[in-house]
């Protein structure tokens, strides 16, 4: 009925950085002359606990705040958390699942969605963006969203991260969503 | 005097939080005093931040409660100075009692609430429960749809209580998380243009003055209390005018008018919703919606619920064969608390062949989207054929 958004959701587990993921791609969307909102969905916040931030992106300002029900993109940061969610449901017809995870999911070899992956924790953890022994998944799942999604060039992204993180931040996550915007793939 | 539109906007993503931040600290206030509560400490925090930073000259006022916060900002405001405080839910009942001294005394303070729903059972999320809870207090309230509406309302919100025909409180409420944790674009005036339109408070000849002392809230005979409450009111009415007034003058230096109502497609309208805070946007969308498949629908949205718009909503809806009052507040035994209102100000009016509905939805942050207001308006679309009428409906319920 409504195509004029783009909407993303993002899953994850608290400390993976989905909160400042999804704020980030808002940003970029907003330096590329869109207009975008970045809504997080709080709970008791705990590190380990399921997490969920949407975005919608349009020319025309966004004016809805309801969650997103049916994705564009539906960014995964955790696998696991596959048996928790029915997220196939969540994701529109020739909507798109950008997954973490070093190997193809069974769930997802019948999907009839188009599946991309990318290893985000081994990039994260080459880089050491990793707190309390978890890694920091948003930086390469940024890249990689920034890839399928071709909402805006990588030096966009480099911007917004500097922005958030200064030049040393900055420059160590832009590495990270280098390395995934190379690396991301389609598996089906 | 500058225009906005002509000199630089610094456009910005921005949560209703920190909205309401950057909104006082370009109002210049003078004195901060709050508790932190879930989902306002960010307001409190980056107020801080802007006074630790040296941009705002500002005193922080680190208090043990909330109640403590609205007597810390009653003291000041006596004292001539421009305060600010913001709280929710649970915190702005503890300052129950502070609510309607800062009202009786006619101080004006500026106070952000961050609509939460009220315990038990406990929940952080949105509702407006609590700050209908000051309704007959004296308080002007003033609700926002997004980030940008938080910003400009406590900008403006400052030049409506400080006006001499007003000295009120006025309370800016938006709602938890859809809009204190989302962020969006927000265009940030400069301070320049801000200050041009919001001087330094001059303080009235009651403030209080070592020099010259006097004393605030002796008590009040049976002989004098009557008058005392009658002039709250007459204050409060006359807030109407100025909050239209204020509201252009916003417009003309920003491009961004404000008034008491928001009539959205209103004009030709049979159906018309009614609602207010961040749900107004999603319904927004379902008019557009519904208009494209023929349906002729429309919003009004409160953005002034005190005082209420009485003139304003009447000519809006008056012509309408049905409206719907989508809010996230009950009165327990009555109904919706603002749908009743509305019922009886169409009735009293003589605008008897209307169906009024209260739809009860969103409680305690209960999902509330475009597809269920198109819902509710498909459903008005049928009942407006009964011709009169009020019903209460609890939206969404679980069976």
């Amino acid at each position: 009925m409504e195509t004029r958004f783009l909407e993303v959701k993002w899953v994850g587990r608290g400390g993976q950085g989905i909160v400042t993921a999804s704020r980030l791609l808002a940003e970029v969307a907003l330096r590329r002359g869109k207009y975008a909102i970045s809504i997080p969905m709080f709970g008791a916040e705990r590190r380990g606990a399921p997490v969920v931030a949407y975005n919608r992106i349009s020319d025309e300002p966004v004016r809805r705040k309801g969650p997103v029900r049916k994705a564009d993109i539906l960014v995964v940061a955790d696998y696991r958390l596959l048996s928790m969610v029915n997220f196939f449901y969540e994701v529109k017809e020739k909507g798109l699942i950008l997954f973490n995870a070093d190997r193809v999911p069974p769930p997802l070899l019948n999907a009839s969605k188009k599946v991309a992956l990318v290893n985000a924790t081994a990039i994260a953890l080459k880089y050491g963006l990793e707190l309390s022994g978890l890694a920091i998944v948003n930086a390469p799942l940024l890249g990689a969203l920034i890839k399928v999604s071709s909402l805006a060039p990588l030096s966009t992204l480099k911007e917004v991260m500097k922005m958030y993180w200064g030049e040393e931040g900055g420059r160590r996550n832009f590495l990270c969503a280098k390395e995934a915007y190379e690396e991301v793939k389609y598996i089906t | 005097m500058i225009s906005l539109r002509r000199s630089k906007v610094m456009k910005l993503l921005l949560t209703s939080n920190y909205a309401a931040a950057y909104g006082a600290k370009l109002a210049r206030v003078e004195i901060v005093a709050a508790y932190p509560i879930t989902p306002q400490t960010q307001v409190v925090e980056k107020l801080a931040e802007f006074i630790e930073g040296e941009e705002l000259k500002a005193t922080m006022i680190r208090v043990e409660s909330e109640h403590s916060a609205m007597a810390a900002c009653i003291g000041a405001a006596a004292a001539g100075a421009r305060p600010f405080t913001a709280t929710s839910s649970q915190g702005l009942l503890y300052m129950y009692e502070m609510i309607w001294w800062a009202a009786g005394a006619r101080l004006p303070i500026v106070m952000g609430v961050v609509t939460r729903a009220i315990a038990p059972p406990w929940s952080i999320w949105s509702d407006h429960a609590d700050i209908l809870s000051i309704r007959d207090s004296g308080w002007i309230i003033i609700f926002s749809e997004s980030a940008q509406e938080v910003l400009d309302n406590i900008i403006q919100a400052y030049r409506i209580a400080e006006h001499k025909e007003v000295l009120l409180p006025v309370a800016v409420g938006w709602d938890a998380f859809t809009s204190s944790h989302t962020a969006e674009p927000v265009s940030l005036p400069e301070q320049e243009l801000v200050d041009s339109f919001l001087p330094p408070r001059t303080p009235e000849p009651f403030v209080l003055d070592v020099n010259e002392p006097i004393s605030h809230g002796n008590l009040t005979y049976p002989d004098e209390y009557m008058e005392f409450r009658f002039l709250i009111n007459e204050g409060l009415e006359r807030a109407r005018k100025v909050i239209r007034e204020v509201g252009k003058e916003y417009g003309k230096l920003t491009g961004r008018e404000y008034g008491l109502i928001e009539e959205y497609k209103c004009g030709d309208a049979d159906v018309i919703l009614v609602t207010l805070g961040s749900m107004a946007g999603d319904v927004k969308d379902a008019v557009d919606i519904l208009r494209k498949e023929g349906y002729h629908a429309g919003l009004v949205k409160l953005r002034c619920l005190r005082p209420f718009p009485r003139e304003a909503l009447l000519n809006a809806l008056r012509e309408a064969r049905a409206v719907g009052i989508v809010e996230r507040s009950f009165s327990m035994g009555r109904g919706g608390i603002i749908a009743t209102e509305i019922n009886s100000l169409l009735r009293e009016s003589g605008v008897n062949d209307v169906v009024t509905v209260s739809y009860i939805a969103g409680l305690g942050g209960r999902e509330i989207g475009v597809n269920d207001f198109i819902n509710i308006f498909k459903s008005l679309f049928k009942k407006m054929e009964r011709g009169s009428g009020f019903e209460v409906v609890w939206y969404g319920l679980r069976g």
